[in-house]
């Protein structure tokens, strides 16, 4: 059933551009619902959530990575389709999700809010026709001040993963690894895996990385999702050998200078962008070769 | 599940059509083409408009409650030392004086707490101190006002602590975690005030051939706090009293270190007047640069030197050595009267007979249990080797040993205990040489590795030789497995480093009935491993018996007395009542034969007035019942502790010392509490704290991560571009 609706879509869209290709269809209609017009307006309603988003970036209560996403996002903002009327859809969307937040309001948490007021931008920022929206509004939401959130509902439950999987793989090595919780322990040892250890900070920057390519090498959607589940995957096989790696550093089964610590994990770490780097490129879009 | 395998398995194909029809428009293909149909179709367009702008204007007159704003959204609050406004560094300055009378030195520690930032603070310090220490007194000071602590058991006294605190009351709490370690807290310190807290002991010096040392400890080291679990596997019993008494976690082993790179910041100054009652024929300090005047020759004054740099000094023991004109050593009898003109107390040292060397060494079995931990990298490894070098020099033909070296875990050089051959003396150098120190420092697991080792075959004595610096925080544990396994040998400790755990060196050493040495660079290693060679083969005195010939004596310390292996004075504390009279026999079982001295207590020395020989007498009997807290009858030793810490007004394990100021200072918010960190000790590298933290894999820094990612970008951009020009070509 899903499969069918999701093609029927497609299929509409598909017959409507076509539609336009062939000219049967006007061109874009200058109007007053315009961006131009609705981004200033939606920027004073989310006012609460900005003056939050300048306070969290500013405390240190979160790595201000954000900045770079926004910016980011901002340099895929076509200049052109500022005056032009916004779609129906988009507008709707956009109405739908303020809706949301005046409605509840009380009820969402702070970050939440901003997610709804970045959605809402995002439906009334123009669009480049030839590009997905989705990575676009990926960036917006990596804007956020997300990582320490990540770090406190989705850290935990990846260093078990991690921890669990690394006990195993340091099982084929020889090694007899007991995996306790976060905790790695061998002989005697303890291996904590603990908050800066979750992969959160790699999985941040892969993802801002997926959606940056994927908006450079213009992903449609479904394939940006491809790229976007490899991202996740890679990130979480490069943690788990940074966790193997670093177990043998750290117990001084490998002697090693001070800098290897770090130098592993940036290693492993050029691996996981560049295997996110290849995939993009893979997934990318060529052109019909020239008959 | 359909749609994701939809989304991840959708063929290339669909894709490339998608995007070739995108590339046929000019123009956006869907959105805008359908607002220019008709009026109808632009209908739904203007309704939404319409919403949307009624969304806006309702939108912003709401606004976030400012006092919910940093709870619901989670983030990681960092209330660390760094923030602004807080001085995350209170202790300013330590000055040490201290007053050796004859054999007793009184002394004073005065610590400088002065709050430069804008907050109230409640500091928090953990220090070291003599493990001969009887702590007596406690002053604090905040401006022209003195308040005297009183002394309270345990619990009363953090009740009271915490009630002034809550009240605003400056207030300061001084506890002991180990007869060595304390921990000193100060509350309600505020923006500008300058806080003296000045603690007083006394302790007995007491010889060592002819040698007089004071040592003062001026930092806590990391201690590593092992893996309960680490015992569980053993099968010998003794896991099970331990797991009878099993302690909570404590607090105070967790404690703030300055990284290597960071510079302490509090002066430490220290000054001795001597007073020797005889002529001063040696004085120096071993460990740090000091001048020394001396207008007399039995008083000297030794002061740290002035041109050193005075935030250099706290992190190596302070040791005092001197000797008295021809090797002289202060004996005999010293009494006092109680304050209250009841019981007396009486102080005996008596000189045992010269060492005599015997004609004929029997064999031995020596087990030797290296700590080859993390705290062990580095200086204290180094001078470990050193040591054992000159250790199993030592043995002789006859003798068999064994080697456990440990860690996290536990490695054995044998199997079966090997003769001191040339080939298994070099073996067990090799072995110990490949060592590259880290791990945690599993020390009971590893005694109890020693002792289950097989004994050799006939009847060769055995020895256990324990190398470590001491920085664990179950000393208890280890003297009641040395005490349970006393049968199978005697124990000898030896501390390695600047700052070692002299608790657990002394503690296994008087546990063992043997010795401790304390080897704090590597030229003392000879000595010390000649000395050890000395002890084992000729004590000076053995089956040591104290008796009392019509005199009234009472509660006598150490009982029974240890055999003597060093050259110096036994040392017996006791009580006395009624009239000082009749005598004190010693005797016991030299190298020339039986061995018998006699004291008068008519001749003995008065110290009427003085408080030192009760403190000191009341010390020497709560060591002997807090050294081995696991042998049961708990409740009975705790009370015992506890009374004799208020009716002495001793600092114990059970009894604090706590001081309020009554004037209300700080009644509007509870102050800031701040951990004051210590610079680790001489010679210890981080791996020292690595070991007891447990190791973290954490991730790279931010900006290399991001650096990479751009990199990243970069490459696949410019690949891009060369493709789209390589086709535009």
């Amino acid at each position: 059933m899903i499969d069918f609706r999701v093609g029927r879509v497609l299929r509409t869209r598909r017959v409507r551009r076509d539609a336009f290709a062939a000219g049967s269809e006007s061109p874009p209609y200058l109007g007053p619902i315009c961006p131009l017009a609705l981004v200033p307006i939606l920027l004073l309603a989310f006012w609460p959530v900005w003056r939050w988003y300048g306070a969290r970036m500013t405390d240190g209560s979160d790595e201000p990575l954000g900045l770079i996403a926004l910016l980011t996002a901002a340099a895929f903002v076509p200049r052109r389709g500022w005056l032009e009327v916004i779609r129906p859809r988009a507008l709707a969307v956009a109405t739908g999700v303020l809706a949301l937040y005046v409605a509840a309001f009380d009820h969402l948490p702070l970050l939440v809010r901003g997610a709804v007021a970045v959605a809402a931008l995002g439906a009334v920022l123009p669009r480049d026709s030839a590009r997905s929206p989705l990575p676009l509004l990926a960036l917006l939401l990596l804007s956020l001040p997300l990582i320490a959130t990540l770090q406190f509902y989705l850290g935990f439950p990846l260093r078990v993963a991690t921890t669990w999987c690394a006990a195993h793989v340091l099982g084929l090595t020889g090694c007899v690894v007991e995996a306790h919780g976060t905790v790695l322990r061998w002989a005697g040892e303890e291996i904590l895996v603990d908050a800066p250890c979750s992969g959160i900070r790699m999985l941040w920057t892969a993802s801002y990385l997926s959606a940056t390519l994927a908006a450079v090498h213009r992903l449609p959607t479904a394939r940006f999702s491809r790229l976007a589940q490899t991202t996740a995957a890679v990130v979480f096989l490069a943690n788990l050998a940074r966790t193997v790696v670093l177990f043998f550093l750290e117990t001084g089964l490998w002697p090693n200078p001070p800098w290897a610590h770090e130098a592993a994990g940036l290693a492993l770490f050029i691996v996981a962008a560049g295997a996110c780097a290849a995939t993009a490129r893979w997934l990318r879009v060529r052109p019909a070769p020239v008959a | 599940m359909k749609l994701l395998t939809f989304l991840w398995v959708g063929k290339p194909r669909r894709g490339i059509r998608y995007v070739q029809a995108q590339r046929t428009s000019h123009a956006d293909a869907s959105g805008c083409a359908e607002a220019t149909a008709d009026r109808s179709a632009r209908r739904p367009c203007l309704w939404s408009a319409l919403a949307l702008l009624a969304s806006c204007l309702a939108a912003p007159a709401q606004d976030d409650d400012p006092g919910r704003s940093a709870s619901e959204s989670p983030y990681f609050q960092v209330l660390s030392a760094t923030e602004p406004g807080v001085d995350a560094l209170p202790l300013k300055d330590t000055q040490v004086e201290v007053t050796i009378a004859g054999v007793i030195a009184d002394v004073s520690v005065i610590q400088t707490y002065t709050n430069e930032g804008t907050v109230p603070l409640e500091a928090k310090y953990v220090f070291p101190g003599s493990t001969r220490a009887a702590v007596h007194g406690l002053t604090m000071v905040i401006g022209d006002r003195v308040v005297r602590a009183k002394i309270q058991t345990k619990n009363e006294a953090r009740r009271t602590y915490e009630t002034a605190k809550a009240e605003g009351k400056t207030t300061t709490l001084l506890e002991q975690h180990r007869p060595n370690v304390f921990e000193m807290n100060l509350a309600n310190i505020l923006p500008g005030d300058v806080v003296r807290v000045e603690l007083r002991y006394t302790e007995l010096l007491v010889p060592e051939e002819g040698e007089y040392s004071f040592i003062y400890p001026t930092v806590v080291g990391p201690r590593y706090v092992g893996d309960p679990r680490a015992l569980s596997d053993d099968s010998a019993g003794a896991s099970a009293a331990f797991a009878d008494h099993a302690r909570p976690a404590e607090q105070w082993t967790a404690t703030a270190h300055l990284r290597p790179e960071d510079r302490p910041t509090a002066t430490f100054g220290f000054r001795l007047d001597l007073a020797a009652g005889v002529p001063i024929g040696q004085l120096g300090c071993t460990t740090h640069p000091v001048t020394l005047t001396n207008d007399r020759p039995d008083r000297a004054t030794l002061t740290l030197d002035p041109s050193a740099d005075p935030t250099s000094h706290a992190n190596r023991d302070v040791i005092v050595r001197y000797r008295l004109t021809g090797d002289a050593v202060h004996t005999g009898l010293i009494t006092s009267r109680g304050v209250d003109g009841g019981e007396g107390y009486f102080l005996a040292m008596i000189q045992p007979p010269s060492r005599v060397e015997p004609a004929a060494i029997p064999p031995r079995d020596y087990v030797f249990v290296v700590d080859v931990s993390g705290s062990m990298n580095g200086f204290p490894l180094a001078t470990t080797k050193r040591l054992m070098r000159d250790l199993v020099a030592t043995l002789r033909a006859g003798d068999t040993f064994n080697v456990v070296l440990f860690a996290g875990s536990a490695a054995t050089l044998s199997a079966e205990p090997v003769p001191a051959t040339p080939a298994n003396l070099a073996r067990a150098i090799i072995l110990l040489d490949r060592q590259q120190a880290g791990g945690g420092t599993n020390l009971l697991p590893a005694l109890q590795t020693g002792l289950a080792l097989p004994r050799p075959d006939g009847p060769l004595a055995r020895t256990f030789i324990i190398v470590t610096d001491g920085f664990v925080a179950i000393e208890a544990e280890a003297f009641h497995l040395v005490r349970q396994h006393l049968d199978q040998g005697n124990f000898f400790a030896f501390g390695i480093g600047a700052s070692v755990n002299r608790h657990l060196i002394e503690g296994l050493a008087r546990a063992g009935q043997g010795e401790p040495f304390i080897v704090t660079n590597a030229e003392e290693a000879i000595a010390s491993a000649a000395r050890f060679r000395t002890y084992i083969e000729s004590p000076v005195l053995t089956g040591v018996r104290i008796g009392f010939m019509d005199a009234a004596a009472m509660d006598v310390t150490p009982s029974p007395v240890p055999d003597v292996f060093a050259q110096r004075p036994v040392v017996v504390f006791g009580k006395w009542s009624g009239e000082p009279t009749g005598r004190l026999r010693l005797c016991g079982a030299g190298g020339a034969g039986r061995f018998e001295s006699v004291l008068e207590f008519s001749n003995a020395t008065s110290l009427d007035g003085s408080r030192a020989l009760e403190l000191l007498w009341a010390r020497a009997q709560i060591r002997a019942l807090e050294d081995d807290e696991l042998e049961g009858r708990d409740s009975e030793r705790a009370t015992a502790i506890t009374q004799l810490g208020l009716r002495h007004g001793l600092l114990t394990r059970h009894t604090s010392f706590v001081a309020v100021d009554e004037i209300v200072r700080n009644p509007a918010a509870p102050p800031l509490p701040v951990t004051q960190p210590v610079p680790l000790p001489q010679g210890v590298t981080p791996s020292a704290v690595g070991g007891q933290v447990v190791a973290t894999t954490p991730e790279p820094a931010a900006v290399s991560v991001v650096a990479i990612a751009a990199l990243a970008l970069a490459w696949s951009w410019r690949r891009s571009r060369r493709e789209t020009g390589r086709r535009a070509a």
